[in-house]
């Protein structure tokens, strides 16, 4: 079976996936370092209905996105401008052929990697869904963390 | 709301709520309230009444939001029912929503989070802390534990946005 751990998806950088589009794989390292920091689930919850009524640029003016200075720090960059989007040129590898393990960080993760799903461009309702996702895997992990 | 914009809508006051809310104002009209202190400290009450209202309001909001319009789906004991599911939740996966999804098996009962979706494989978040694949035949046969000992592996129900279907 094909794992991977949390002690490696908290390692990611969430930006730098959010930037090229990488959405699925951006939802648990959020959740992990949101959780870490205390978020409740419910803050980002409402942060996701000012992203889906008054856009990413709106909510990234925002005094405090998050309620405390740490989480805010955190949360911010999520709400940066996705990077320029390239033509879409192949699918989605398949999970085989994918390597699940693979932290980035900004200096090294390009804009589109060949292979991966290129950045939709700006997309309110997109991010407010990720954000609403993000808030149910706390909200999951901490009915039923072990 | 009401026409002067920052005020909730008094149909929305319980009896309580309308009877601290006419109290206050009328301290505050009648001259009741008199000193600097006084007059501050009706304000905070007003002020609390109208934040504990607007809160309420802002959680009807939030309540149709999309992960919040969530439809329980029961999956039947037979595999069709899991296999003819399958479809619902890999478009709402694809859109952008992760699917919540009870399991149970040896008298336990455990909820996890589909989050992904490659071919015919579904990426499932289980907060004991990873993430794993599992393929579509597994789903359908009524066993995603993928031989994890002590995990609840027979999926029971999934919750899907409202309008996948």
């Amino acid at each position: 079976m094909r794992v991977r751990t949390d002690d490696e998806a908290i390692t990611f950088d969430v930006a730098a996936l959010l930037a090229v589009g990488r959405f699925t794989e951006a939802l648990v390292p959020a959740a992990l370092q949101a959780d870490r920091l205390e978020v409740i689930p419910r803050s980002l919850t409402f942060l996701a209905e000012i992203v889906r009524r008054g856009g990413v640029a709106y909510a990234a003016r925002l005094a405090e996105p998050l309620p405390t200075p740490e989480q805010t720090e955190l949360v911010r960059p999520w709400l940066a401008e996705p990077l320029p989007v390239p033509e879409q040129t192949e699918p989605l590898p398949a999970p085989e052929q994918t390597e699940l393990v693979r932290p980035l960080s900004r200096p090294s993760a390009p804009a589109s990697p060949p292979g991966w799903p290129a950045a939709a461009g700006v997309d309110d309702e997109r991010l407010a869904r990720w954000l609403d996702g993000v808030a149910a895997i706390i909200e999951a992990r901490r009915l039923t963390a072990r | 709301m009401t026409a002067w914009g920052f005020l909730p809508d008094l149909s929305e006051y319980d009896s309580q709520q309308m009877a601290d809310l006419h109290f206050v104002a009328m301290q505050s009209i009648d001259g009741r309230v008199s000193t600097h202190e006084e007059v501050r400290d009706t304000g905070r009450q007003l002020a609390s009444l109208l934040g504990d209202q607007a809160a309420g309001l802002c959680a009807r909001r939030l309540r149709g939001s999309p992960m919040s319009a969530l439809d329980d789906v029961v999956l039947a004991e037979a595999g069709n029912a899991r296999y003819d599911t399958i479809p619902q939740i890999e478009k709402a996966v694809d859109d952008g929503y992760p699917v919540p999804i009870s399991t149970q098996g040896g008298g336990e009962g455990h909820q996890m989070m589909i989050i992904g979706h490659a071919g015919n494989q579904l990426e499932i978040y289980n907060p004991w802390g990873y993430t794993y694949w599992v393929s579509e035949d597994s789903f359908s046969g009524g066993d995603i534990a993928e031989g994890t000992p002590g995990l609840p592996g027979t999926p029971v129900s999934v919750r899907l946005p409202q309008g996948v279907k």
